[in-house]
């Protein structure tokens, strides 16, 4: 803002949509015109029937028809009458003005859920044997006619590192929603240990898996509570995926431990964390669920080189026996995987180790590589 | 003028029932609290404006001591017992409704949770969500409105009923033939007149009311749209000040 100057960037848009509440806009022109005629004329209106009421009252009592409790009786309910039958119209007048306010809440809880509900429960499996294998799908986002994902076909082998490689807006994070069944595919289909994914329960397909997106969200509780997403918790566990995330030494700066509040809008005495070590507790927060299948979208983009290569020096360890699937912009990372995908304008076009996609000089892995890598070499 | 209609009534009752519908399905106390609440409130001042009516009477002509003496203690022990009961009554109605915000917007998360992912990442649903937000900040249109207007027209309607039947007297109540002049005070058409002139000034002064209230409903978009910057600009009248507090607290 005061680098750039922005607040005079601002001035001139807002300037013309300041002017609703201005003494120039439409609601002080109203007021001065038709509303306010309406509303003065209310006023008016209503003084006219108190002293009608009162001359009726008045005249008949002074004409013999009741005593002076009746007067008082009269006049006090004559006043509550006529409020209340105000009070009748003004309200069902207020109801009709919301109504539209209504429509607009009913239309959100309204929108529909399209995506179909399966049943199936996803088989507990020890050994952790889940084969996932997309059959030729494409898909389409919402209202796009463009596809962001054309007939990609692979399967996934069990306890395997599996990088995703591709430049932006390729198709690698869609796979990873469509993976998750953010989305459904628009053709084609993605199957566990030979099952449509659709047939599934939702949260019990979700289970299978723990995943570290781009934009994170960790909670103002406490650490402990960040890690297991929930208020009970097995603290050693907690500590140990912490461990494991490069989050040590942080934790031993902490007075508190794992009970440390995360930022201060519970806690005065809560920590403010920077980015990366939000990204090593969200880490730690997918070590903890513990799932099958842990996928990292850049984990360690917000990372330093040092702790960045801790990260890669535990990732045999911070994974164990899961199947890994890993999202990444720095391709020296993707060295230690078993497999790598290349995505480009959403199909894989090469896919093999890094050893193979490097020897493939015209293959895009290549050129990715030598575009990254030249700025590293003297 | 890029006003919206105002919905038919029809339309209007139908929204605003379920509404009340919802409310009652996640928290019936807090619907029944309100009720009685609103019951006990509209109808007790007619309680309190009949006997006040009796010992005014009984001051003003039969002066029975005895009788005065009673009516006195029957008008403090039921303004004793009115006022303990709707204190009462008061915290129960506050307590219930202590959660309303939350309650409301724990329809809205539990919704966003619920719907499909693709809907969530839809920007026109979100849009919506935000519009009904700043309603309900900048107007307190929505929901909790609804909670409001129905203890209104329950208050009104018993209060309206209530009126009716202690006012029903002074209709037929004759004057005496000797007051000569006043005998027109006793002609039917006197009183019905009198009745058609109170429903239209009645009628009248909230309907003009609502008329100049509904210009809020049909230039809803604009206010909303000013709303976001109402506070911070044009409002103490130092453009350039306003403005770069409003920018720094990311308000553009």
């Amino acid at each position: 803002m005061r680098i750039y100057r922005q607040d005079l960037i601002c001035d001139k848009h807002n300037r013309n949509k300041t002017g609703t509440f201005s003494s120039k806009g439409i609601f002080a022109r109203l007021a001065r015109g038709s509303m306010g005629l309406y509303r003065a004329a209310s006023g008016a209106v209503s003084v006219i029937f108190t002293g009608l009421a009162y001359t009726y009252v008045c005249l008949k009592a002074w004409a013999g028809a009741f005593g002076l409790g009746a007067v008082t009786q009269y006049v006090a309910s004559i006043t509550k009458l006529s409020g209340g039958v105000s009070s009748l119209i003004s309200t069902l007048g207020d109801m009709r003005n919301n109504a539209s306010f209504l429509e607009q809440v009913f239309a959100f809880l309204d929108i529909p859920n399209e995506m179909y509900q399966g049943s199936l429960t996803v088989e507990k499996r020890r050994d952790r044997n889940y084969q996932v294998e997309f059959k030729n799908v494409s898909f389409k986002y919402p209202g796009s006619s463009q596809y962001a994902l054309r007939n990609v076909s692979m399967k996934f082998e069990i306890g395997k590192r599996l990088a995703v490689v591709g430049q932006n807006g390729s198709g690698k994070t869609t796979f990873i929603k469509l993976l998750c069944r953010l989305y459904d595919p628009t053709e084609g289909a993605i199957l566990l240990n030979g099952i449509d994914i659709r047939k599934y329960n939702y949260r019990e397909y979700m289970n299978i898996f723990s995943v570290v997106f781009q934009d994170f969200k960790l909670f103002s509780l406490k650490l402990g509570e960040n890690v297991a997403s929930g208020m009970d918790y097995d603290e050693e566990r907690v500590m140990d995926c912490l461990h494991k995330a490069g989050f040590a030494e942080n934790l031993a700066k902490m007075q508190k431990g794992i009970e440390t509040y995360l930022y201060k809008d519970y806690d005065k005495d809560g920590v403010n964390v920077s980015g990366g070590e939000a990204q090593k507790i969200a880490i730690a927060r997918a070590l903890y669920k513990d799932a099958p299948f842990i996928i990292l979208d850049e984990p360690t983009a917000a990372l330093d080189p040092v702790a960045e290569a801790q990260v890669y020096a535990g990732f045999d360890e911070i994974v164990g026996d899961k199947t890994a699937i890993y999202i990444s912009h720095r391709l020296s990372s993707c060295k230690f995987c078993d497999e790598i995908l290349v995505f480009d304008r959403g199909r894989i076009i090469q896919q093999g180790s890094h050893a193979l996609l490097l020897a493939d000089e015209q293959g895009k892995y290549h050129e990715l590589w030598q575009a990254q890598a030249q700025y590293y070499t003297e | 003028m890029n006003g919206k209609k105002l919905k038919t009534w029809r339309e209007t009752f139908s929204l605003n029932s379920r509404a009340l519908r919802m409310f009652y399905r996640h928290d019936p106390r807090m619907i029944l609290s309100r009720i009685i609440h609103t019951v006990w409130t509209a109808l007790t001042p007619y309680a309190g404006i009949y006997l006040m009516a009796l010992l005014i009477d009984e001051i003003s002509q039969n002066r029975d001591e005895a009788r005065i003496k009673m009516l006195v203690w029957v008008i403090l022990g039921a303004g004793a017992g009115i006022g303990l009961v709707t204190a009462f009554l008061n915290k129960w109605k506050m307590t219930q409704e202590a959660g309303l915000w939350y309650k409301v917007e724990m329809l809205y998360g539990e919704k966003l949770l619920d719907m499909d992912y693709g809907n969530l990442d839809n920007t026109e649903n979100m849009d919506l969500l935000s519009k009904i937000r700043q309603n309900e900040n900048g107007g307190g249109w929505g929901l909790r409105r609804v909670i409001e207007n129905c203890d209104a027209l329950v208050s009104s309607l018993l209060t309206l009923v209530g009126g009716v039947v202690m006012t029903i007297p002074l209709f037929y109540g004759t004057v005496f033939k000797e007051t000569g002049s006043y005998g027109w005070l006793n002609h039917p058409l006197t009183a019905l007149i009198i009745i058609i002139l109170m429903l239209i000034i009645t009628c009248g002064a909230p309907a003009l009311s609502n008329k100049a209230g509904s210009y809020w409903a049909l230039y809803a978009d604009r206010h909303t749209m000013g709303n976001r910057l109402f506070v911070f600009l044009d409002f103490w009248d130092t453009k350039m000040r306003s403005l770069r507090m409003c920018a720094f607290t990311g308000r553009t």
